[in-house]
Order: C-alpha cells, then structure tokens, then sequence
C-alpha cells in the first residue's frame, strides 16, 4: 500500500497482444457424472474463450466444476454435451498431438528417475534424440532453477522443487498451451506465492498459454490477466474478471491498491452466488 | 528461488553408503558367534552327543575336509534349484505381465496361481519324476518352478496393476501408446513386487530343490547325501551338508538383492 507503482495507466491485459481465433474455445460444455436420478451435474452450460498469451484463472469453492472443465479441455474427462476445441481441433486430436502440457496438484514424477530423466519423460515418448532430450531438459531445469539438482531423485526434494520439476517437465516439448490442476494448492503460503513469482516470469519469457485453476483468491488475482468466476452445483461461469493490473508484475504488486479492489471483487462474486 | 530446501539432500556417495551397510550388518555377526560360542560351549560342557547336535567347530571340520564331496552336492542339488528358479520366475513373471493387462483374464488367472501355489511339493515330486525320468535334472528343476512360479506370478499381477492414478494420467495427457505405458510406468512400478517375489522364490528354491533329492535319482544330490551320511550315521557330515546347502541359498539370495540394489534405485534410498 506504501509505494503505489509508478506507471499505473495505461494498463493492458493480454501482454501476448493476442487476437484472432482462439487457441481453446469451449461451448456450452455440460458434464454429468452417473446416470438417471443419481447423475450429478459438474459442469452446465459452461462457455469459454482463451486467446493465444492468456493467463486464464478458473477459481470457485469445491465441487464447482473448475477441475473437470480443465479435465474436459485435456481430453482426460470427455464432456456429456457440448463442444471443446483446442488450436481449432477437437481435444481429442489435441491430446493426440500434444498441444498441451499438464501439471497436477501433486507433482507426479516416477521416483524410479532422476530429476532430468523426469524432464525428459514427455521428450522420450515423442521419440526426440538423446541429444536432443538433454539439451531440453537442461534448458528447462535452467529456466525452473534447479539445474543443480539434475542428478536427484524427486523424493530428495521438497514439495515446491518437486512442482517446479513437474512444471519443467510440462513445458519440455513447448506446447503452445500449459493446463495446471490446482498445482500448487498443497504447498505453504510462502513457497506458494514464491513460486506464482517463479510461473509468472516462466509465462512472459515462453509465451505459453496457461489455464491455471485455484481455489485461493489472491493467487488467481495475481497470476491471471482474466479469472473465470464458477460457481457449484451445477458449475456455471459466474462471471469472468478481467485483471487490470500491471506487468511486470511483483511483490509490489501484492501491495497494489488495484489488487486488493481484485481481491474483494472476486471474492464479493464468490460471496454472492453463495447467497443467490 | 533459493535452494534453502536442498540442504537436507546430502548424498554419503558410494564409500559411505558401503560403511553404512557394514555398519549394519555388524549386530547380526555380533549375534551369530554370539550364538556359535554358546552353542560350542553347550556341546563340550554337556558333553552332547552327536546324534543330537554336533558342535560348531566339527561341523566347520566336516565341511573343510569334504570340501569336494559337499561342492559336487551343492552343484547338483544347487544345479536343478538355479535352473528352476530361472524357469518358474521368467515364466511367473510372463504369465503375470500377459494376465495383467486384460482385467478378465487377471480374475481368471489369480484363483488358478492360488491352486498352484496350494500344492504340496512334496506330492509333485514323484509325479514330475514319471514325466520327465528320474535322472533328468528337468525333473527337480521342475518341483522348482512350480514352487517359484507361483508368488512371482501374484506379485507380478500386483505389481503391473499398482501404478498410482496420477502416473496414470499423466501418460495419458501425453498420449503414450500402451507399449510406452507398460516399459516407463508399469513395469518400473512392477519392479519392486518381481524383485519381492525373487527374494521369496530363492528361499523357496533351494527347499524345494533338496524335497526333490529326496525323490530324486542322483546319488550326488546334497539331498541324498545327507540321507545316507544320516543312515551311517555321520552327523556331523549332515550338518555339513546343511550348512553347504545354506551358504548356496545365501549366494542365491545375495545375488537377487544385488541385482535389486542395481536395478531398483528408489528402494535403496527410501
């Protein structure tokens, strides 16, 4: 609150300065788990643009359906109506052709690799040369800052390292687009905001598209240039935020007039679906 | 970032990690001729006699002198024990990695690997003697593999079914085909269940290797020798035998668990 930043105006939202299609588009995606009397309704009617260089934040309490639209864009939950396309492609062919990168709440690394070997797992599959696979994955250990730890296994690492490996291993084939499940949702308060530091630089030097979903306001308010608003049973899009704040962005920005106005906004749309 | 986190990551390196196995091994051989000593002493005060049990310091006698004799015995006995390991664990294991994949065929397959498992060796051993002849070390090697086939198949089953949902469905996000899945998830996470099985099936192959001597025709099996050392009453050169048959399955075991240690990274650092 102390030092207000010095070039509040003007400020832009989309610093890709992306137009034209959109690289996912979903339409009124609907998802219902079980069938007859016992179905369960995560997603309704749910429609959503994301346009190549966003920082799109899907936030809501649990059970709101942030999850599955992620998982329905990943062609790992397939939708029941509704259409998802990814790069003008259903999200199947997406998936097929990895136009993704996925990191989940937890890290998920094979303990049975190194650090670098982890990395290099999506580089493996696609079939790229030894090479080739370390000079990535030593590019993307550099870029995450944990070239010297090449050589560990994950579980010698501590549970930030571990989701900065992960993230690693998500960006090894440049996808154009970076899905993130909650990723650091199990991590204290102090790593987190370390590493949002740490993914914002990462966003604005690769130019990776992200769709990151939270459930902690502040993380989103930060992080995103746009937060979609859910709310549960049935997920529904509340509203879809646009954040104004300035790049780039810092601790400063934590103390940004402006962010707390974002906070309360999200959260005053949170509070009134709660109520409605 | 800063790497506050990493200090707890030190690694003692290889000089380290030996010194540390020694280290432990020590209360074990404390605790071994701990146990010789007393023995030894119990025998020579009590004046036991042999047909009882005889003392440490004869049976090491015994067993330097018929040095020759007890390693043509092993190698026999020790010959159909390797060779039916091998047999019954490769084959438990293919049986289990072919099961595995199809869901119908696991639930089929799991009832009959018990069944198996629940035959008694001693039963098999005249059986497969009829099929495969007496003197064909086929035939032990055979009571073996039954013995060892069985864990490694359920484990192998296990083992190919325990990858964690999240690995999962990471491959999946990367659009790994099912061979990819099987070579980096499943059979990495496989591995320490196979390994378990072997460590099971090395004990299991030297006993049932010895209950086949018994049936068995070759008079220079470890099995036989000890019948006759026994009914000439020589024994001491029983127990010679035995602690011949011991240092073998201690070899056999040892070797598995260092093809573990080599082959499975995580379990020697957890």
């Amino acid at each position: 609150m102390t030092r207000p930043m010095a070039a509040q105006e003007p400020v832009h939202t989309t610093p890709a300065g992306a137009t034209g299609a959109p690289l996912v588009a979903a339409r009124a995606v609907t998802k219902r788990f079980g069938t007859g009397d016992e179905a369960v309704v995560a997603l309704s009617d749910v429609s959503l643009d994301v346009a190549p260089g966003d920082f799109v934040s899907l936030i809501g309490p649990s059970g709101c359906g942030k999850s599955t639209l992620l998982r329905t864009i990943a062609d790992l939950t397939p939708a029941t109506d509704g259409e998802v396309q990814v790069r003008g492609k259903s999200a199947h062919q997406a998936r097929c052709d990895r136009d993704y990168g996925m990191v989940f709440q937890k890290a998920t690394l094979f303990n049975w690799r190194t650090v670098r070997r982890n990395v290099e797992l999506p580089l493996e599959i696609m079939g790229h040369s030894r090479e080739e696979r370390t000079r990535r994955a030593d590019e993307m250990l550099e870029l995450v800052e944990l070239s010297e730890f090449a050589k560990k296994r994950p579980q010698q690492l501590s549970g930030g390292m571990q989701q900065r490996v992960a993230i690693a291993r998500a960006l090894a084939f440049e996808p154009a687009l970076l899905l993130m499940d909650e990723p650091f949702g199990a991590l204290d308060e102090i790593t987190r905001e370390r590493l949002n530091d740490e993914l914002l630089r990462i966003w604005q030097r690769t130019g990776t598209t992200i769709i990151f979903v939270t459930h902690s306001i502040p993380e989103a308010v930060f992080l995103s240039n746009r937060i979609v608003v859910m709310s549960p049973r049935p997920g529904r899009v509340l509203a879809e935020i646009p954040v104004d704040l300035p790049y780039p962005r810092s601790e400063d920005t934590r103390e940004h007039p402006r962010y707390f106005e974002l906070v309360t906004e999200v959260r005053e749309t949170l509070r009134a679906a709660e109520r409605a | 970032m800063t790497a506050t986190t990493a200090s707890s990551v030190a690694d003692p390196g290889l000089p380290g990690r030996v010194s540390a196995g020694i280290r432990r091994l020590v209360p074990a051989l404390l605790a071994a001729v701990l146990v010789l000593v007393i023995w030894e002493a119990a025998v020579r005060i009590f004046e036991i006699r042999p047909i009882l049990i005889p003392a440490p310091l004869a049976i090491l006698r015994t067993f330097v002198e018929d040095l020759p004799r007890l390693a043509e015995a092993v190698w026999t006995t020790g010959r159909a024990s390797l060779l039916g390991f091998l047999v019954g664990g490769t084959a438990g294991f293919l049986a289990g990695a072919l099961v595995a994949g199809w869901a119908w065929l696991r639930e089929g397959m799991l009832p009959v690997g018990v069944a198996l498992g629940a035959i008694p060796i001693v039963a098999t051993a005249p059986i497969f003697n009829l099929w495969f002849g007496a003197l064909s070390v086929w035939s032990n090697a055979a009571v073996v593999a039954l013995v060892v086939f069985f864990p490694m198949l359920v484990n192998t089953i296990t083992g190919l079914s325990s990858a964690e949902a999240g690995h999962t469905e990471l491959m999946r996000s990367l659009a790994a085909d099912r061979r990819t899945v099987f070579v980096k998830l499943l059979l990495p996470t496989a591995l320490p269940f196979v390994f378990g099985a072997l460590r099971v099936g090395a004990a299991l192959a030297v006993i049932a290797a010895v209950v086949a001597d018994f049936f068995g025709g070759f008079r220079s099996s470890a099995g036989f020798f000890i019948k006759t050392l026994m009914a000439t009453a020589d024994y001491t050169g029983a127990w010679a035998t035995v602690l011949a048959l011991c240092l073998f399955g201690l070899a056999l075991y040892g070797a598995v668990a260092t093809l573990e240690r080599w082959m499975v990274p995580a379990a020697s650092e957890s």
